[in-house]
């Protein structure tokens, strides 16, 4: 009786107040309260790091009386729990001190989500994504098992958690997934065949993985195209790098996103690692300066000397735009499961699908002179409202900017992963009812395009709920 | 689970909630933090703390999108350029983080506005507001004056709180 009350009150203890993680890399076992689930320091002052370089943890250690295996199931429970509804820093640092933990969590975590059902998506983004990390072949055949699932929300985390270490013989599935409606997954896919090299076809050879691969080169998606280009460059094409290069010179923009910068960073990242120096550009520098020129200048040959002298011809997708698009409304739509949209309506009754040399569309003329008419009418009903919902995975974003405006008007809807009724006040659903009328339906060759209507509708139907009429 | 936070439309000052109205402005006020004046674009931000007044013009922008590439690592020393900005009044413009709650003396800023879930720490800075505000959330481009502390904090349990911070003396809608 009293060995059992001082294991559990050892147990409590070793919880609340954990030993110091003698990891490397690993700073303390989080506590049962404090910090982690509040906010941390409020001030700005001086960084922790700059006395020791390292977290000071509690240094009380845990009595050798106390069963060691109960207190590491309960550190264990701790990070689960953390990484799941943890604040939203924590949550992906307690998924990866996790993963420490070896086969240890992995049988705890097997536990919990079992072989089906809805635990693995109650355990959350951040936990998700590191599940592979294990390799644990039941959590594995679980991963897989929701990635096939299209309501599993987390399904980008899902295709990065299994191509961090992807099998050899799940190269059909990777190739399946190379085709996916969600970028991030066809992303994922790209590393993971990436990761099991070109001759891991079972037929040997380069064949399918290749082919696969070079068709992504012209992905609608950027992080797609580069994942393809940096694959194929790393295997020996050096023609590749130009899909790299071209990134560098983008400056386009959605609304006030720079996503032109951000290419131009993901990019020279990836160049910077192949070449040890991008010959002097600077990705925050805008590429139309002339210190930018003459760098880009000089990695351009480089990659031409390395090719031969050869510059190859990009698809249309991966040129940089010189246009600028001055859009009066853009709606902005990032859904869980159906991926991201982008779309843009200029005054001159042009249609943009996309985000840098995004897909143009002729429309009828005066269509966004018609749609301006209603607009006015109907945001002034929101009021001052600009934000409705719960920050989630999910957001949909109304962009207006009427021409001669200095900003632009923002009105975001958002979610998490579950159905919320009635989300999406009924003036916005009007708005978003005139611009889907708007969309090109039916087929089309440029996947950008094909279908758009609907997909729009199913997106936004995913995030604030169908835009019919109440 | 994801938390709530309060629908309002602006941050900080009523004056910015004037600026955020339903028809975008033709030109964008601005205001101060403190005391809610609204000021013109490129007029001082008064300072809260009873500091001298920042003019904004003089505050360097520094790129969200620069901090994120910044590969940074548990125990790394940050690149000599970002720990030269410690101390040095920034501006910064961004997005708040979807995950924002109400009330709260700080939030965290991203170049995007996205849930980020898997995003890395070095993806948000830490912006402290002034005494006596509290967070309201914004969705639109915001911008923050004030001054810059780089390297990483740990909460108690050994977590990375921040790795960049500001402690902001003004903050407007774009």
């Amino acid at each position: 009786m009293v060995a059992r009350w001082w294991i559990a009150c050892g147990l409590a203890a070793a919880v609340a107040f954990p030993p110091v993680d003698a990891r490397p890399g690993a700073g303390p076992a989080p506590s049962a309260q404090g910090p982690t689930q509040g906010t941390a320091q409020e001030d700005g002052g001086a960084a922790d790091d700059e006395q020791d370089g390292e977290p000071n943890g509690d240094p009380s250690g845990a009595d050798e009386a106390v069963d060691e295996a109960a207190v590491r199931r309960a550190r264990i429970e701790r990070l689960i729990d953390l990484a799941s509804t943890g604040r939203a820093v924590v949550r992906p640092q307690a998924a990866q001190r996790l993963v420490e933990f070896g086969d240890e969590a992995a049988a705890i975590l097997v536990e919990r989500v079992g072989e089906v059902g809805d635990a693995l998506e109650d355990l959350g983004p951040e936990l998700v994504e590191v599940l592979g990390e294990f390799g644990d072949d039941t959590l594995r055949a679980r991963l897989w098992w929701q990635l096939d699932s299209p309501s599993f929300p987390w399904r980008p985390q899902a295709a990065r958690s299994l191509a961090k270490v992807p099998r050899a013989d799940e190269l059909a599935r990777f190739h399946a997934l190379v085709d996916d409606r969600h970028a991030q997954v066809r992303e994922a896919a790209v590393n993971a065949l990436a990761s099991l090299g070109r001759n891991s076809a079972p037929d040997g050879g380069p064949g399918p993985t290749e082919v696969l691969l070079r068709a992504r080169l012209a992905d609608p998606d950027d992080a797609v195209r580069r994942a393809a280009a940096i694959t194929l460059y790393d295997w020996g094409d050096p023609s590749t790098a130009f899909w790299l290069l071209e990134d560098l010179r983008r400056d386009d923009r959605f609304f006030e996103l720079r996503t032109g910068e951000r290419a131009r960073f993901a990019s020279a990242a990836l160049l910077e690692q192949r070449f040890e120096d991008l010959a002097g550009f600077d990705p925050a520098l805008d590429p139309s300066q002339l210190d930018a020129r003459l760098a880009w200048r000089k990695l351009e040959e480089r990659l031409l000397a390395a090719n031969d002298g050869a510059r190859p011809e990009l698809p249309d997708v991966a040129r940089a735009r010189a246009q600028r698009i001055d859009a009066v409304f853009g709606l902005e739509l990032r859904s869980c499961r159906h991926g991201d949209l982008y779309l843009r309506w200029t005054a001159d009754d042009e249609l943009f699908v996309g985000t840098g040399r995004a897909a143009r569309v002729a429309l009828p003329p005066g269509t966004v002179r018609t749609l301006l008419g209603g607009l006015d009418d109907r945001l002034d009903r929101l009021g001052d409202q600009r934000f409705w919902g719960a920050s989630g995975c999910d957001t949909e974003q109304l962009h207006w900017r009427p021409p001669g405006a200095e900003r632009t008007a923002t009105f975001l809807v958002s979610k998490g992963a579950q159905p919320v009724e009635d989300l999406r006040p009924e003036a916005l659903s009007d708005v978003a009812r005139a611009l889907l009328a708007t969309l090109p339906e039916g087929a089309n060759d440029d996947p950008r395009l094909a279908r758009l209507r609907k997909r729009a509708t199913d997106t936004l139907g995913s995030i604030g709920g169908p835009t019919t009429s109440r | 689970m994801p938390r709530t936070f309060a629908l309002l439309a602006a941050l900080c000052a009523p004056a910015v909630l004037g600026a955020a109205g339903t028809r975008p402005p033709a030109a964008v006020s601005t205001a101060s933090a403190a005391t809610g004046t609204a000021t013109a674009a490129t007029s001082t931000a008064p300072a809260a703390t009873g500091d001298a007044p920042i003019a904004v013009e003089d505050a360097r922008e520094v790129s969200l999108l620069e901090l994120a590439n910044v590969e940074w690592t548990r125990g790394k020393k940050l690149p000599k350029e970002v720990r030269e900005l410690k101390g040095k009044q920034v501006k910064l413009v961004g997005y708040m983080a979807l995950d924002t709650e109400e009330g709260q003396r700080s939030f965290r800023m991203s170049y995007e506005s996205c849930s980020c879930s898997t995003a890395k720490v070095t993806h948000f800075v830490k912006v402290t507001l002034p005494e006596g505000e509290e967070t309201k959330f914004e969705p639109g481009l915001i911008e923050v004056v004030g001054k810059f502390y780089p390297g990483a904090k740990y909460d108690d349990d050994g977590f990375v709180d921040s790795v960049y911070r500001v402690s902001a003396k003004s903050i407007t809608v774009q």
